[in-house]
């Protein structure tokens, strides 16, 4: 008998661990300023249309824990396709330019939350966009967004041209990822409290989303209960 | 009361096993689509374009584990709906559903019964079809290479997408991208082949619509059926896959459902059998895993045993060479030369050795996609000479047909992955390396060969207003693993 080794879990548990890692980094500062670490940095800047530099680490944090299950299969499959001696290049350039889509989109949702505090409570924003991603979630272009997620592009395999590819293919799945989860994902960025606690949840439930049918009504399930989450936290105000 | 499915050319044209045949799908076409007995019903159950479709409609499974027992089901129900009608209209009583058995000889076109537009008795011919490639319904023959089951039938694992049945995909999902070798040779190759670039066959969405459809897929079922009763074979014990179960029609009409750990011996439990099990089809290859092989350097000296073990699918490949472009299936003929890495196919070799990696080599075409229904079938041969006058089918170790293809895009697909086939090619290169014909251990040539109709003496050449030709078949990348 040959003793093969099984599959090289390597890059799960290191998607595991940065996870984790920063999911406990951003309890941490929970736990010693007893509040959000990402709306502590909303409240420390002054209202402005730019996004503020200091809200980059929470959310680049917050990205990671959030959409890391998205990003494992497509890491996968970038090193499953990529020479040894260029996985972990290929899976870093991949991984890169997949969360820098996120980031910088969730840095600038969360500059435009900051901005609507002029005009609405923190409860009204939420219950609007959790009302906005409600909607989303039932539509066509949800679907469709939803299947471009699962869409890869062929990577070349050596030169600069195999480094564009890891980037573009980490760019096309993190564009495709934001259409498909942005506007559920700002809901909960726009949150008055409990975003902590959140981020776990909505990892999980992006999970089950990639993996559900979408005959067996997935979306519009979550589309009821986020109508009825908009609904809670308009109605009280 | 068993059942016995025969070979449709065993019986003339207008048999009375094949006009009771015709007679119920004439019955069944009269009815509405709504009605669980009709036509358009049982055809939707499978797939379907028309709006507002029902909860039963749009149900198959493909390029999945899930393909054999799902279609084993549905024939099962639908020949047990035709035979009621059969017995209704005061036909045979032991009537049951033929098998097209395509790769015997002479018997490569489609039965004589399925072509005619009229009847002897002058009604129209319900199982005649327009929607069909041009020359089928004239009697043109369809490729070896195409009809070609021994590859399929000597793989002895039946999980993963290199294997009989298929790889472990999500079982809620239509379509998925682990096609298994039964479901891509013959069973999509033939669809394309028959559908053409227009025909109702080539689309898995108004497939079942054509009469010959059941006939093929009973074909596919005997072949399944076939590999079970050969030794070394056995159907997944996982509970996932026998346990699944799918909701059909019964005789009545009524909603029932039926796993597959129901429908494992047809005999027994389904009470039908095939009149001929091994009358032609055979494992193509027998392994010796005694044997000792010399592939060319710099691949080591190996025992078949190590090179032919079988490896579960979840462990991850070794990537030797791939395409830096697209090949695009656009003419007759289009050849690939793939260079191997020299440093990955060094440390391949190592692991090799070191008893840390086995010596599978896979051909993997990925990312497949086509603008449209490519009803066009490419076989696919290894490190063939250029010399025109030999037997190519000696170096054909797969095709590339994309029968559901596309909608395995659609958002019940695979995770990161777009339609691709992988074929092991590990007893391909073994067999050629033995016989001095593969001499360059990092340099692997293919070339992709369309496969056209074989067509009657005397038959008309299409005129170009006629021709539509298929869309062109894009292989985002080819690429040599190792397992």
């Amino acid at each position: 008998m040959h003793a093969y080794p099984l599959r090289d879990r390597s890059i799960e548990i290191l998607f595991a661990l940065c996870m984790a890692s920063a999911f406990v980094t951003y309890l941490f500062a929970y736990a010693i300023s007893k509040d959000d670490l990402l709306l502590m940095a909303v409240q420390s800047v002054n209202m402005s249309l730019i996004p503020q530099l200091n809200l980059i680490f929470p959310v680049a944090l917050m990205t990671v824990v959030m959409m890391g299950p998205a990003l494992l299969p497509g890491a996968t499959h970038v090193a499953a396709n990529s020479f040894y001696w260029r996985k972990k290049r290929a899976v870093t350039y991949y991984c890169f330019s997949y969360l820098a889509c996120w980031t910088v989109a969730s840095w600038t949702t969360m500059a435009f939350i900051m901005n609507l505090r002029a005009f609405l409570t923190s409860y009204q924003i939420a219950g609007l966009f959790f009302a906005g991603a409600s909607i989303w979630q039932i539509s066509e272009a949800k679907r469709i967004s939803l299947a471009k997620c699962h869409k890869s592009i062929p990577l070349v395999p050596r030169g600069f041209k195999a480094d564009l590819s890891c980037i573009a293919f980490g760019s096309t799945n993190g564009w495709a990822c934001l259409m498909s989860c942005w506007p559920f994902m700002s809901a909960i960025m726009a949150l008055p409290q409990f975003l902590v606690f959140s981020m776990p949840i909505s990892a999980v439930y992006v999970v089950a989303e990639r993996r559900s049918d979408p005959n067996k009504n997935l979306l519009s399930k979550s589309g009821m209960i986020m109508a009825v989450v908009a609904a809670i936290l308009v109605l009280p105000t | 009361m068993v059942y016995v499915r025969r070979n449709i050319w065993d019986f003339g044209r207008d048999d009375p096993m094949v006009t009771a045949y015709a007679n119920a799908v004439r019955q069944m076409q009269t009815l509405p689509a709504n009605n669980p007995l009709s036509w358009i019903y049982q055809a939707a159950i499978h797939g379907t374009y028309l709006n507002d479709p029902l909860s039963a409609w749009n149900q198959c499974r493909h390029g999945s584990w899930y393909f054999l027992s799902w279609h084993r089901m549905y024939v099962y129900f639908f020949e047990s709906i035709v035979r009621k009608i059969i017995v209704q209209q005061g036909g045979p009583s032991d009537w049951a559903l033929f098998y097209w058995d395509y790769h015997r000889e002479g018997q490569n076109s489609i039965p004589p019964a399925f072509r005619g537009p009229v009847l002897a008795d002058g009604l129209p011919n319900p199982l005649y079809v327009t929607q069909r490639a041009p020359g089928i319904n004239a009697g043109a023959g369809l490729p070896a290479q195409v009809t070609d089951p021994s590859f399929a039938l000597s793989r002895t694992l039946f999980t993963g997408v290199r294997e009989f049945g298929g790889g472990v995909s999500d079982q809620n999902k239509r379509f998925w991208s682990a096609t298994g070798r039964l479901e891509q040779s013959p069973h999509n190759d033939v669809h394309n082949a028959v559908g053409g670039p227009t025909g109702w066959m080539s689309d898995p969405q108004t497939a079942a619509q054509d009469p010959i459809f059941w006939l093929h897929h009973a074909n596919i079922d005997r072949l399944w059926w076939l590999w079970q009763n050969l030794p070394g074979r056995s159907n997944p014990n996982d509970a996932n896959w026998l346990n699944r179960s799918f909701p059909f029609c019964d005789i009545n009409g009524n909603p029932v459902t039926i796993a597959a750990f129901q429908i494992q011996n047809i005999v027994t439990q389904l009470n039908y059998d095939y009149d001929t099990l091994f009358p032609k089809t055979q494992p193509a290859m027998t392994v010796d895993l005694t044997k000792e092989s010399i592939w060319p350097q710099p691949w080591p000296r190996i025992t078949a045993s190590k090179a032919f073990r079988a490896i579960p699918e979840v462990r991850m490949t070794e990537l030797l060479g791939a395409t830096a472009n697209p090949v695009v299936l656009d003419r007759d003929t289009v050849e690939i030369s793939l260079r191997l890495d020299e440093r990955a196919l060094g440390r391949t070799v190592s692991l090799i050795e070191k008893d840390r990696l086995s010596q599978k080599v896979l051909l993997d075409l990925e990312d497949l996609s086509a603008e449209g229904n490519a009803g066009s079938v490419y076989s696919v041969y290894l490190n063939a000479p250029e010399d025109k006058n030999i037997d190519k089918r000696l170096y054909h170790i797969g095709n590339v047909s994309l029968f559901g293809k596309n909608d395995s895009r659609e958002p019940a697909a695979n995770e990161h992955h777009n339609a691709y086939i992988s074929i092991d090619i590990t007893e391909f290169l073994d067999d050629q390396a033995t016989k001095g014909v593969w001499q360059t251990g990092n340099e692997i040539k293919l070339s992709f060969e369309k496969q056209e109709l074989l067509f009657p003496e005397g038959y008309e050449e299409r005129t170009s207003e006629e021709e539509v030709s298929p869309p062109p078949i894009t292989i985002g990348r080819v690429s040599i693993k190792c397992l």
